[in-house]
């Protein structure tokens, strides 16, 4: 189930505001709910509140009990003003806004707790059918990830939620520490130890039991092999598929060579120096914590057909990182639907052009978003004009987060000195002495601007 | 950065308003953007821009129905709701006449928010003052057509250069270098290769100096 429409009558600074989050005319998908999006836009437009829109409503529509209650007809839930609605589509199938799943929200105050039974928003729903409550009520996972998740959290957070949470399949990582996102994987690794364990005592009895020949020996190694290849241990695997790609660039690295000796060997991930020298998880830094912390669930859980929402998932990385989270994250979840806001350029590349929604404000204060494309011709994929994976990092922060300036304010007046330096170096009115002089301040001052004109110094030659 | 003739008002109530504080040598009322005036300000301004940024010569309107002579009626803009989008805002070239001459027709033009941002307080020399029978765009800037930014001609004496550099600097004309590039290549490009001559709907002075300097007129 994904999000195609996101519609919002009135809230803050909302006003009549829709989303339409699928793939646009001409585009192989066209018409099914968006893979992944990406809400940009200045501080204050409201990227956030979608992010936690999504994640009230959603948590709302997946209640098990609001849900059965839902599907009974005779239950009827008054409309009430004004509205917020969501528009869904099933296993990224679009369908028409009224036709299949709709969902009514009442205007909620987002400084409050959402009600555990979702009514006190929830006003109406339509197009439910079996199969959606059958997957809503078993397969549904939402993955909620904040921008602090490397603060690290006391036990009583743990507690809060336990008692926050009765939706099991909701995952709110802000109340989540490091042993909560552990205990994803630990039980995994813990069932791989045993299992490895019991098939090398197999192995072992085998090798100690004449009645067995050599090819016989030979086999059942080659089983046991290819059992392990076929079923990789877990931490070898998060190890070598996902993290280490990323924490190779802190020179860190998962340590995977854990003896089973004591308790504490498994009690929580383990990070070395790529030398091998062990890391205490406190002494990480807030990116490298920040990227363990989001990994480790998405491996552990393994979530398929989720909604998965990020708030500014940049945090603490080097751009070279922030370039590479959005295929690193939406790799370890398969069928899943993405929402990622953030304020990162470098994330934004990540991304196709109708995935991202940039947000502004207009002249009553009231938010839209900024078209890509030329409305009058439509929503197809030719008549978009940005793409951001074809800009250059410049062309990004210029088209896409409407940056106005190339550099600071000093370099845009040493520009305005080159050019005409320049200009004066053409047109040959100096005198030798000034010539010379001009010359010298012109490629002093390239150099410091980093800007060399190749066709000028040409010109100059010739 | 185009000349301005801001000789034709067409919100007469503002003008009728203005003259009798100038006439009678007195303060302005407070300048405020919920002023009674301020879109008769606004749109009278656009008009005489036609749409476009004083400064950097951006399309700031997109439609320029909006700025039509038939939006008035009876000397004021005929505002509707919800109120005509644009992106710009109301600059006072010289910030020190703010708090006694906010709304002095002369001293107005609408900016993009960026460039009105920037500028701020900054001090000003009328050298480059928009509006001024004396400013002829041709004989105090010239362009680089590769890194697309206006500076001063080097025809003018040392201290004229660095003053016209300066104010080309405080009223940031080369603050959208990145957007003239890209508006004005892909023209030149077209044209180089032998195809029509796209309209041309913002940053005219750039794209007729780009023109020239490359003898593509």
């Amino acid at each position: 189930m994904k999000v195609t429409e996101l519609y919002i009558q009135e809230y803050n600074q909302f006003k009549d505001f829709r989303l339409d989050l699928t793939y646009p005319e001409g585009h192989p998908k066209a018409g099914q709910a968006l893979d992944k999006v990406c809400f940009i836009g200045q501080s204050g437009t409201g990227k956030t509140s979608l992010i936690e829109i999504l994640k009230k409503t959603l948590f709302v529509i997946s209640l098990p009990n609001l849900i059965n209650r839902l599907s009974d007809e005779s239950v009827h839930i008054p409309s009430m003003y004004p509205l917020i609605g969501l528009g869904f589509a099933k296993n990224g199938v679009n369908v028409t806004f009224d036709n299949k799943l709709k969902a009514i929200y009442d205007t909620y105050n987002d400084k409050d707790n959402f009600s555990p039974n979702g009514e006190s928003f929830l006003t109406s729903v339509s197009g439910l059918d079996k199969s959606i409550i059958d997957y809503l009520n078993n397969d549904f996972k939402l993955f909620y990830y904040p921008c602090d998740l490397d603060i690290p959290k006391t036990n009583k957070a743990q507690k809060e939620k336990s008692q926050s949470s009765p939706f099991e399949n909701f995952y709110d990582f802000s109340n989540y520490d490091l042993q909560s996102s552990w205990a994803t994987i630990n039980e995994a690794i813990i069932k791989d130890r045993e299992l490895e364990i019991k098939k090398s005592l197999e192995l072992s009895k085998l090798l100690q039991n004449p009645k067995y020949s050599q090819e016989d020996i030979i086999n059942a190694r080659n089983e046991f092999l290819q059992w392990r290849q076929e079923n990789p241990n877990p931490i070898i695997d998060l190890a070598d598929k996902f993290l280490d790609k990323i924490i190779g660039r802190f020179n860190l690295k998962v340590k995977t060579e854990l003896d089973f000796e004591r308790t504490e060997d498994i009690e929580t991930i383990k990070i070395q120096t790529v030398q091998g020298k062990d890391i205490p998880f406190e002494g990480l830094s807030t990116g490298t914590k920040q990227v363990i912390l989001t990994a480790l669930p998405l491996y552990g859980l393994k979530p398929e057909k989720a909604i998965i929402l990020f708030d500014e998932p940049e945090r603490s990385l080097y751009p070279d990182i922030q370039t590479e989270i959005v295929n690193f994250y939406t790799s370890m979840a398969k069928d899943s639907q993405f929402f990622f806001a953030t304020h990162s350029p470098m994330v934004a590349s990540s991304f196709e052009p109708w995935e991202i929604v940039e947000l502004k404000f207009n002249n009553e204060g009231n938010v839209y978003q900024e078209l890509y494309y030329n409305k009058e011709k439509g929503r197809h994929v030719d008549n978009y004009t940005i793409n951001p994976q074809y800009l250059t990092w410049m062309g990004i922060l210029q088209k896409v987060f409407d940056l106005d300036q190339e550099g600071n304010d000093l370099r845009d007046r040493a520009l305005i000195d080159l050019a005409t330096l320049e200009r004066q170096l053409k047109n040959k009115k100096l005198s030798v002495e000034q010539e010379k002089e001009k010359l010298e301040e012109y490629i002093k001052l390239s150099e410091l601007l980093d800007y060399w004109n190749l066709d000028s110094l040409n010109n100059e030659k010739n | 950065m185009k000349r301005i003739d801001k000789t034709i008002i067409h919100s007469t109530t503002y003008r009728d308003w203005i003259e009798e504080f100038e006439n009678n040598e007195q303060n302005h009322e407070k300048y405020k953007s919920s002023g009674e005036h301020y879109w008769d300000v606004v749109m009278s301004l656009y008009h005489c821009q036609n749409g476009l940024c004083a400064y950097t010569e951006k399309d700031l309107i997109g439609d320029l129905e909006l700025i039509n002579i038939e939006n008035w009626d009876d000397g004021k803009y005929q505002l509707l709701e919800p109120k005509p989008f644009h992106e710009g805002e109301l600059e006072h070239f010289d910030s020190t006449l703010k708090p006694t001459k906010g709304w002095l027709w002369d001293n107005l033009f609408m900016v993009s928010c960026t460039i009105n941002r920037r500028k701020s307080t900054k001090s000003i020399d009328n050298i480059l003052k928009p509006d001024s029978p004396n400013y002829v765009p041709d004989e105090l800037l010239d362009y680089d057509v590769n890194l697309h930014i206006f500076f001063a001609n080097t025809n003018l004496d040392d201290e004229t250069i660095k003053r016209v550099n300066d104010m080309i600097h405080v009223l940031g004309l080369n603050l959208v270098s990145g957007f003239r590039k890209s508006y004005i290549n892909k023209r030149i490009e077209r044209i180089k290769k032998g195809g029509d001559r796209e309209p041309i709907e913002q940053y005219h002075t750039a794209y007729e100096m780009t023109l020239r300097n490359l003898n593509l007129q």
